[in-house]
């Protein structure tokens, strides 16, 4: 090793400090934040519901259905891909065919009075809240995090390369259009169009 | 047997928080039987441990990686102090340092604080607009439950 490449490893590895401690850390917070508002979103929308008639506040449903989201929010921190997967391949439920889970078994309990319009708005809910989960699960893991930032930033440069093509060809377009010199070849297509098209 | 399910009983509210101010009171009315309750400390237990082994992992891979960015530092400041005096080092060191890193390096930086100062302003309106909102939502509907987070939207340090 030579003296520079000395320097040039210490300037690396502060770098790479530097880079760790975003990846890690801030990415992560950045994703517990994003998950918290998107869930108070989904649990205002909940509410506004509720308060317009959808289900009465003192509903079983709606009381189970409120405290998922406000477990999800409290704890969305502790959950995380690497969990989910330590979870379901190191400590498994144990569960017979028919048996539902602990929460479905409450969820069944607290929806069988309710009638088909009201409980399919809240199994959308419940969906919802489930997609947030793993796009969440997602964005949070630090490495599945870098190929997706690598990912947006290719496809943020093909986009704009894309956009910059498109608005290079309407302009030229334009100066066509503007120049008169195909004027009457596009009326014919007009006359055509409005000769073929119908009410 | 008795003592069992009385401890099982103390850590389901230790874990659930049902009964504890600003849970909700709506669960915690429902009076759940053994078996139930059994059901659901298994899930939390299960939860928990899975938790602690994760954090355990995540912390190695963090400061793992950190430990070994300043294993590289030491030793490639071992191979200088070798060559060169601690004062040529620090001048080598900035020597070295271009316009182009230097851009670079403030880009990082600046991008980094500004990010931590738009975070603060935004807790600082979540602060400003929580009361306000939960103040609206009691008077439609009095036994409204809480996310328990802090008055800036972070995790309760209790949950941590």
């Amino acid at each position: 090793m030579t003296p520079d490449k000395a320097i040039n490893a210490i300037w690396a590895s502060l770098s790479l400090i530097g880079l760790i401690y975003i990846i890690f850390w801030r990415t992560r917070g950045l994703a517990i934040d994003w998950f918290r508002d998107q869930m108070f979103k989904l649990r205002d929308d909940f509410f506004d519901d509720a308060a317009g008639g959808l289900i009465d506040f003192t509903h079983p449903a709606y009381g189970t259905l409120r405290t998922m989201m406000n477990g999800l929010i409290r704890y969305c921190h502790k959950v995380s891909l690497l969990h989910m997967i330590l979870l379901t391949k190191l400590f498994p439920i144990p569960r017979e065919s028919n048996d539902d889970g602990l929460f479905i078994r409450n969820w069944k309990d607290a929806t069988k009075n309710l009638n088909a319009n009201t409980l399919k708005k809240l199994e959308d809910y419940r969906d919802r809240m489930q997609l947030l989960v793993i796009v969440y699960m997602i964005i949070s893991s630090p490495f599945i995090s870098i190929v997706l930032f690598i990912f947006l930033l290719l496809s943020f440069a093909v986009n704009s390369i894309g956009r910059y093509l498109f608005n290079s060809a309407t302009r030229l377009a334009s100066g066509i259009r503007n120049s008169g010199r195909l004027q009457e070849y596009l009326d014919d297509i007009d006359d055509t169009a409005y000769a073929t098209g119908e009410l | 047997m008795f003592l069992c399910y009385t401890n099982y009983k103390v850590r389901y509210v230790a874990f659930t928080g049902y009964g504890k101010k600003g849970m909700n009171p709506r669960m915690a009315k429902k009076n759940k039987t053994r078996a139930e309750l059994e059901a659901e400390l298994k899930a939390l237990r299960r939860t928990k441990m899975t938790s602690g082994l994760t954090e355990i992992i995540l912390n190695l891979i963090r400061y793992g990686a950190l430990v070994l960015c300043v294993y590289f530092i030491s030793a490639s400041l071992q191979y200088l102090a070798g060559k060169s005096t601690d004062a040529n080092i620090f001048v080598r060191f900035l020597g070295d340092f271009n316009v182009g890193q230097g851009v670079a390096v403030l880009f990082g930086a600046g991008g980094t604080m500004y990010g931590l100062a738009e975070r603060r302003q935004r807790q600082r309106v979540i602060e400003r607009l929580h009361g306000r909102i939960k103040q609206l939502e009691r008077q439609i509907d009095p036994k409204r439950s809480s996310s328990n987070l802090t008055e800036t939207g972070d995790t309760n340090p209790v949950d941590r």
